[in-house]
């Protein structure tokens, strides 16, 4: 009877488990590192294209930093009209409810916008006058 | 620079591509990573790195001497003169502002004018962290626990390293040192422990410290006399999230890009707020500062050696000592205060509890006076120890965050009125602050257990959760960078 394979080999054969043969390969890790950092950077210019475009206009004056803006403001039109940008804003916005509690709030618009929950009206009122 | 930024994203891709690249040329590595840091540093402003320089070069020089000498007189005169100088050049960016104000004030107060030199001393970054840092190599060589570095450039990488130059952890040659000797390796482990980390981290500062910082804490400590009691109370256990999530986010993503670097530093944070005594909590919160404190302040003065007053003196003048050093204040000078006091308290009740007559203390005051102990599993003594320790670290967290003693005061009066109604308490900021809370009771290794997870994943898999993460960090955050808290000090 043929032996049966070590465990650890047949738990890690097969597909997408070739990574873990090999834990203390550190050149494989470092480039396993670069991949992962380079996705981070193309999901964040893909549904923070307007932050993008928000840098590069703090570059210091001169061609180069005009064409490096022109890339990102490209770049970020072109994200506008495939909608990340858009649903990257509207994510955005929804915190920006929920943390101010609109989103909870009813709708008043005869509502003094001056009051703030929580304040002491008295103290508030004595330091306004 | 500071770590959430598209800037120093960029500077961590391109040191990490080429350390890596440089592995097999060590000293080529360790003098990258010295220019990364001096970089690094200097992007605040650049004369900052000739304090940088001189602290390390003092420590450097004193280790080399130290080394040289084996007669106890010189030796101690050595490490004498390396520690003042430290001290002095931290003192001087420290305190010459309070100094040259207070003197004006004396002046005027006996009637007599004079025009004091006008002179602003900016405060350098991280000042604090590097000169410990340098402080604590020449003490452990003076007390033989390293051997001197005889390379200036292994000293200078220690003194420097970026990841934890401004704001900690304070690491210990002991530890850091041996490192720079070996060859460095990144295993799948410290990968995507690293990258655990480097997301954590940026999670508690960038959204739950920024969101409480921006939505809540700052305007309510800002004028605290125009807020009610529940939001009083919210703002006060807001603060101590807030401080909790910015300080110990930082080391997370120091401790995670140290990692990807190929480096170990110990952690600096282990859920403070499930704490059941104070000396509990001082283990748990900031653990290199009270290691630090405990092994160059608290032992050199005496520890618990002597009788039991001098050690209740030794704790309140190492937590004295501890509050001026975060700022010539009264509100910080008494934070530091009550915890003294409030450790001297509890190491008294302790002792007291342990020496009871007719036998050991009850089971359930045991967990109380011998230190710490889970929260779980001990009944309703342990919980209210938890809650008790909890809330005079926040009442004491008011007097830090507070601008001065007055506004301190001002807060703690809107407490006791016990006016308002709890219309503030919105979802948003309960999941703000008890949120994080909760998680002070779940496993405290959890970090280490999702790295251990991820690393198994293939890496498309990794990079593609690794960039949901920082994609929904970026849009949940509030608009803007806040600088770390503790860059101050």
């Amino acid at each position: 009877m043929a032996a049966a394979p070590p465990r650890s080999a047949t738990r890690n054969a097969g597909p997408g488990r070739h990574r873990a043969r090999r834990p203390h390969d550190t050149a494989a890790n470092v480039r396993a590192g670069l991949v992962i950092f380079l996705t981070a950077f193309a999901g964040l210019a893909l549904f923070r294209s307007g932050d993008l475009v928000s840098v590069t206009y703090d570059l210091p004056p001169g061609e180069s930093s005009e064409a490096v803006v022109s890339v990102a403001e490209t770049w970020d039109g072109w994200m506008r009209a495939l909608g990340t940008a858009e649903l990257g804003e509207a994510i955005v916005e929804t915190v920006g409810a929920f943390a101010s509690g609109e989103m909870f709030a009813p709708t008043d618009p005869g509502e003094d916008d001056g009051d703030r929950p929580g304040t002491n009206e008295e103290s508030a009122g004595e330091d306004a006058g | 620079m500071l770590f959430p930024t598209l800037d120093f994203a960029v500077f961590f891709l391109a040191v990490f591509a080429l350390a890596w690249a440089l592995r097999s040329k060590p000293i080529a590595r360790k003098a990258l990573l010295l220019f990364a840091s001096y970089f690094f540093y200097g992007y605040w402003d650049w004369r900052f790195c000739f304090l940088l320089l001189g602290a390390s070069l003092i420590a450097w020089f004193a280790g080399i001497a130290l080394a040289r000498t084996s007669s106890d007189t010189p030796r101690r005169w050595i490490v004498g003169i390396a520690v003042g100088l430290l001290l002095v050049i931290l003192g001087f960016f420290k305190y010459f502002g309070f100094f040259l104000d207070s003197l004006g004030d004396m002046f005027r107060q006996l009637g007599i004018e004079r025009d004091l030199p006008l002179m602003v001393v900016i405060l350098p970054v991280g000042i604090s962290f590097f000169t410990f840092q340098a402080i604590s190599y020449v003490v452990d060589v003076y007390r033989d626990e390293i051997e001197a570095q005889r390379s200036p450039l292994d000293l200078l990488l220690y003194v420097s390293f970026f990841p934890q130059l401004v704001a900690g952890p304070i690491v210990r040659a002991s530890d850091f040192l041996p490192q720079l000797r070996v060859r460095p390796r990144l295993t799948r482990f410290m990968l995507s422990y690293g990258l655990v980390l480097v997301v954590v981290g940026l999670v508690k500062k960038m959204v739950v410290a920024n969101w409480l910082a921006t939505h809540l804490v700052d305007d309510v400590f800002l004028v605290p006399d125009t807020y009610d009691t529940p939001t009083l109370i919210l703002a006060a256990y807001g603060y101590a999230v807030q401080i909790y999530c910015d300080f110990s986010g930082y080391s997370d993503i120091a401790i995670g890009t140290a990692a990807l670097l190929g480096y170990h530093f110990r952690e600096n944070f282990r859920q403070p707020y499930r704490a059941a005594s104070l000396q509990e909590f001082w283990r748990r919160w900031h653990i290199s500062l009270s290691q630090w404190l405990r092994d160059y302040l608290y032992k050199p003065l005496g520890g618990s050696r002597g009788s039991h007053l001098a050690t209740y003196r030794n704790l309140f003048l190492t937590m004295f000592l501890g509050g001026l050093w975060h700022g010539a204040a009264y509100n910080f000078v008494i934070w530091g205060a009550m915890h003294g006091a409030a450790l001297g308290v509890e190491r008294a009740v302790r002792e007291r509890l342990t020496r009871r007559p007719g036998g050991s203390p009850d089971a359930a005051f045991k967990r109380i006076a011998w230190g710490p102990r889970p929260w779980h599993g001990h009944g309703l003594v342990s919980v209210l120890a938890v809650l008790a320790t909890f809330h005079f670290v926040t009442l004491a967290w008011i007097f830090f965050r507070s601008e001065n003693f007055e506004t301190a005061l001002a807060f703690l009066s809107g407490l006791a009125a016990m006016t308002g109604s709890f219309e503030a308490w919105t979802p948003f900021h309960l999941v703000l602050v008890f949120l994080p809370l909760a998680f002070h009771f779940t496993p405290h290794d959890l970090d280490l257990r999702l790295g251990r997870a991820i690393r198994r994943w293939p890496t498309a898999a990794i990079a593609l959760a690794f960039a949901a993460g920082l994609v929904i960090i970026q849009l949940i955050a509030p608009p803007g960078t806040a600088p770390f808290i503790y860059f101050q000090f």
